[in-house]
């Protein structure tokens, strides 16, 4: 499961976070290998943890992040008409997607302002300069 | 005595009226409220579809489109107090003297509220107009989760914002014994904690009041945007902006509920002796690294967003999908975590230990990279694409300019001997104006005229427009480059006065910077003028958009979730009453 998740598509897409990553592993081994400032256990074990737990939070979430958009994507492939573009749907009505509760009920929930109310404000348009000019 | 008398009775009859009236519109307000908790349940015979009208609808509205309005309302509101107060602070510094503002007090009052108004009351308020307005439109949900939450997050803002600004008001009122704040946006300690004055106190309670709607709206977009999708939105097709969104919400999570406890140590500090952050007690450093914990990841709080508003529009005038879409995700995710990790950067200058600023320049030179890859990302986006150069995208183009010169800046102040030199320096102040105004208020300027049609079913006077974002670039550039020279100069930043010894800076130089850069802000300021003109005048007597399709995005197969609704708007509305969706109202009944 794991290698079809990360797949090669998705490697390279997660090649962004890839960087910084490799940025930070670069540091964390000068940090151990050069210390110019002096022995200090307490300041030295503060330092690598900010680099390395930074390090492993961006490394987790770039994990199940990719994991999460690849697996959507799979659902994506197989499922092609559930998941139409919304431009698909508008191009044609009749295949708008259905949303999954009862329009009824929550067309009083979120109710609306009564089009009179709306009338109320005019449409005057008649020489605004916005009409052509773009 | 009898005329006295017949005019209080005439005052008692309109009051009672008055009364009468709201309370006849309390009625409609239980057929309107939505019925989270049941109580009423569906099919009740008092259900209308109505909302109230007039001012209770506003008072009392829990429909997330509504609330939007209203965050975008409060923002410019806020933009505006402080954009004022920062036109009287460059007035007050085109002169090396202190000759305007009477004293630097009052100086120091109006760079505080400045600073805190436009962080706390407008950025993360216009943010979260788009974001309320638009995120259930654009992931099919029928509102967001909690849409009382929603309103209750929105009504602690007003309280904050008057509790931020009291000191300004009751100072005349109370003899200058409660006067305007004078620490600072960064309230650093021991100078926050030894002032006096009880305006002080009370811009901190605002500040913590901001904070709590802030993380109720921040679970709110979290659990809408994970429960309330629509069946056919999955992580794979999330559009951008709610995608930059979640990540926002998560480090509002994070941060703010810090930043709150650490207003609270201060609080308790100024009023009850205790020692958190005293030269002798806790350390100063201690606030800090707590305020800065906060203040960073506030930071891109403020800034992903926009970069999802542009990553969202960008494309719509290029004519072409965005380009990497994943790798958007994938690097506003990176920027989302390493943000926690950088808030040091803010303190090379404090002396803290040498292997611990390392450590933050690192991770600082790394979250560069996932910024620079959207940057990328827009300009492949645009590369031979079908440029359409209306209002909305010349903000884009210019919010991708700017940060450049923003981001780029930023990058040499995370290098600590760079940083060590322009530490506290109009370098900083340019820096991150390219950011604040340059990005932020640009892609809100783009967002606001991108979906003007939507919000007020009219469209805004485009030659206007463009007007108003050449008159703000020009004076973008011209403001912050100033500020940036006057940083390398030596100008330090939050002085009121600078009347140096010639050897500190060169005052020749320094005053003519001060100078264009005081130029450059009255050129915002005029584009902002027109751009509030524009607004209004388009939304009361603007031509009525018809075309579901305003932006021609069918075209480039482009057309979107929330035009889709705006579309059905239009089609469920009566001819004969073309603007239903002028005022922010939801969807048409049926009926």
């Amino acid at each position: 499961m794991s290698s079809r998740t990360f797949d090669r598509e998705t490697l390279l897409d997660l090649i962004v976070n890839a960087i910084p990553l490799v940025m930070m592993a670069f540091f964390i081994g000068v940090f151990v290998l050069y210390n110019p400032f002096g022995t200090d256990l307490a300041n030295q074990a503060i330092q690598l943890s900010i680099v390395v737990i930074t390090f492993g939070a961006l490394f987790v979430l770039t994990y199940f992040s990719g994991r999460a958009i690849s697996k959507a994507e799979a659902e994506l492939e197989e499922n092609p008409e559930e998941f139409a573009e919304p431009q698909a749907a508008a191009a044609d009505p009749s295949e708008a997607t259905t949303p999954d509760y009862d329009e009824e009920e929550f067309g009083e929930v979120t109710s609306d302002e009564p089009p009179e109310d709306a009338a109320a404000i005019a449409a005057d348009d008649a020489d605004d300069e916005s009409a052509d000019d773009e | 005595m009898a005329g006295e008398q017949l005019a209080l009775t005439v005052l008692m009859g309109v009051f009672l009226v008055g009364v009468a009236t709201l309370v006849s519109r309390m009625e409609n307000l239980r057929a309107y409220t939505p019925l989270v908790s049941g109580d009423a349940g569906y099919g009740d015979s008092t259900a209308t579809s109505h909302k109230p009208s007039g001012l209770i609808r506003w008072l009392t509205t829990v429909d997330h489109k509504d609330i939007g309005i209203l965050y975008g309302i409060y923002a410019t509101i806020a933009f505006v107090w402080g954009g004022l107060a920062v036109m009287l602070m460059r007035v007050e510094l085109t002169t090396p003297a202190l000759n305007v503002l009477g004293g630097t007090g009052t100086y120091n009052g109006l760079l505080t509220s400045h600073g805190i108004t436009m962080l706390f009351l407008f950025g993360t308020p216009i943010i979260a107009a788009f974001s309320n307005y638009f995120i259930p439109l654009l992931i099919g949900a029928d509102d967001m989760a909690f849409p009382r939450i929603n309103g209750i997050a929105f009504w602690l803002l007003p309280p904050a914002a008057l509790l931020i600004w009291a000191g300004f008001f009751l100072d005349p009122l109370t003899g200058g014994a409660v006067g305007a704040a004078e620490t600072s946006w960064t309230m650093y300690t021991p100078l926050s904690a030894e002032q006096a004055n009880p305006g002080v106190d009370l811009m901190l309670l605002g500040l913590h009041l901001s904070g709590i709607s802030a993380t109720m709206g921040a679970i709110n977009f979290i659990v809408t945007i994970f429960t309330e999708r629509s069946p056919d939105v999955n992580w794979a097709n999330l559009d951008i902006f709610s995608w930059t969104i979640l990540t926002q919400s998560a480090l509002i999570l994070f941060a703010f509920p810090l930043l709150g406890s650490a207003l609270i140590m201060l609080l308790l500090d100024r009023n009850f002796q205790t020692a958190f952050f005293a030269v002798d007690g806790g350390s100063p450093i201690l606030w800090q690294h707590l305020f800065w914990f906060f203040g960073h990841p506030e930071v891109y709080i403020l800034v992903l967003p926009p970069m999802g508003l542009v990553s969202w529009i960008l494309p719509k005038f290029s004519g072409r999908k965005l380009f990497g879409y994943k790798f958007v995700i994938y690097s506003t995710l990176a920027i989302g975590v390493l943000s926690f990790g950088v808030w040091a950067h803010h303190m090379f200058s404090s002396g803290i230990d040498p292997r611990i600023r390392a450590s933050f320049m690192a991770v600082s030179l790394a979250i560069a990279i996932p910024s620079a890859v959207k940057t990328f990302n827009w300009i492949a986006t645009m590369w031979n694409g079908n440029i359409r150069l209306t209002a909305p995208m010349l903000f884009c183009i210019g919010f991708v300019a700017n940060f450049v010169i923003g981001g780029i800046t930023g990058v040499f102040l995370a290098a600590i001997p760079v940083n060590l030199v322009l530490h506290d320096t109009y370098y900083v102040v340019g820096h991150f104006h390219w950011i604040v105004m340059g990005m932020i208020a640009f892609a809100g300027f783009g967002a606001i005229y991108y979906w003007f049609p939507i919000v007020t079913g009219k469209m805004y006077q485009k030659r206007l427009a463009k007007m108003h974002f050449w008159i703000s670039e020009i004076g973008v550039a011209v403001t912050f480059f100033a500020m940036l020279l006057l940083g390398y100069l030596g100008m330090p930043r939050r002085y009121a006065t600078y009347e140096f010894n010639g050897l500190i800076a060169p005052l020749a130089q320094v005053t003519t910077l001060h100078q264009v850069a005081t130029i450059g802000a009255f050129i915002i300021m005029l584009g902002q003028l027109i751009w509030v003109w524009n607004l209004t005048q388009s939304y009361l007597e603007g031509p009525v958009v018809e075309d579901e399709d305003p932006w021609n995005l069918k075209e480039t197969g482009q057309y979107s979730r929330e035009f889709e609704w705006f579309g059905e708007q239009l089609d469920t509305t009566d001819e004969d009453t073309p603007t239903l969706a002028a005022d922010g109202s939801g969807e048409p009944s049926d009926d």
